[in-house]
């Protein structure tokens, strides 16, 4: 009688020999940090990785995810065009109505007095040319 | 009667420490029962090779995230697992695990008999190894290679204990019982 385990390793001894070979040409070089055994390159590495466990497992997501936002660059462009010709096909105000227009703002004007800027934007700010600031204290 | 690998003594520590022959040891012990592993759950000789190779390189890089030198073997056989999770995911047979998951018993019950087997029985044990389910094969081998505890097959496989204990009772019933059938 034997144990799984005895026939389990029995029946893969024959995998020791490449086993032993994968040390020497593989994993030696790796320990010593000498050389990538999977890749020389390890930004290529990196990449096929990411794409192997990310990418690869879930590409019908990905690929619906990039269906989504065809559709999406699609529907954005027809509805740009639609509001430029919309904007085309508007007519220019007629006379009339810039003149109800113009009447309007003024009674406004005359109604709630004309609009103040505010103090902060009287300020100035930035010194002005020196002639000016010369001028100003010859005056004074 | 089970054979359990011994708890021996594995130069760890001097592998933490980048020490070749520590690592050469290591590899020494551990290269053919991870091929085993590896290879009753993927079926490839070739990717079993990459995935013994690709687990090692792993260990090298992290072997300073592993806390307890005691605890090696595990460690090493659950990065072993995780590389074997992405290479059914690669082969798209992680709908199948998921299934396969989702098909088995809730109940658990501890199951005192181990499996022994018949001399003229081995060729069928290894065929009959083949047709149970992917998690409950890989909790058999886990125990069936090294030995290892219910606790330590749940870290490694990422699953609770009363799962484990449950994929175990049912894993070596279905064999005995498929090995009962073939006995003369």
């Amino acid at each position: 009688m034997k144990t799984p385990r005895e026939i389990l390793l029995n029946q893969h001894k024959s995998a020791e020999p490449r086993l032993d070979r994968m040390w020497t040409q593989k994993l030696v070089p790796a320990l010593d940090g000498n050389a990538t055994p999977v890749s020389r390159n390890v930004l290529f590495a990196a990449g096929w990785k990411m794409w192997q466990e990310l990418i690869l497992p879930s590409r019908r997501i990905w690929a619906g995810l990039a269906c989504a936002w065809v559709v999406i660059a699609v529907m954005d462009l027809a509805s740009s065009r639609t509001a430029t010709e919309v904007a085309r096909q508007t007519k220019p105000p007629s006379r009339e109505e810039v003149r109800v227009l113009i009447e309007q703002r003024r009674m406004l004007t005359q109604l709630i007095g004309p609009p103040t800027e505010p103090a902060h934007s009287q300020k100035r700010t930035t010194p002005g040319p020196h002639s000016e600031c010369a001028a100003r204290t010859a005056a004074a | 009667m089970l054979v359990v690998a011994e708890r021996e003594q594995l130069p760890v520590a001097d592998a933490r420490a980048g020490n070749a022959e520590a690592w050469k040891t290591l590899f020494r012990r551990y290269r053919l029962p991870l091929y085993v592993y590896v290879f009753e759950l993927v079926r490839d000789e070739q990717a079993s090779l990459d995935l013994v190779q690709e687990t090692f390189i792993n260990a090298f890089r992290h072997i300073a995230s592993l806390r307890e030198d005691d605890k090696f073997g595990g460690w090493l056989f659950r990065i072993a697992h995780q590389k074997c999770v992405q290479q059914w995911r690669r082969q798209g047979r992680e709908a199948e695990l998921r299934e396969e998951m989702l098909r088995e018993p809730e109940t658990s019950s501890p199951d005192p008999l181990d499996v022994l087997v018949r001399e003229e029985q081995e060729a069928e044990f290894m065929r009959q190894l083949e047709k149970i389910p992917l998690p409950q094969r890989s909790a058999l081998l886990l125990h069936f290679i090294e030995g290892f505890s219910l606790e330590e097959i749940a870290r490694i496989t990422g699953t609770q204990v009363g799962t484990v204990k449950s994929r175990l009772h049912y894993a070596k019933r279905a064999l005995r019982k498929l090995l009962e059938e073939e006995a003369p």
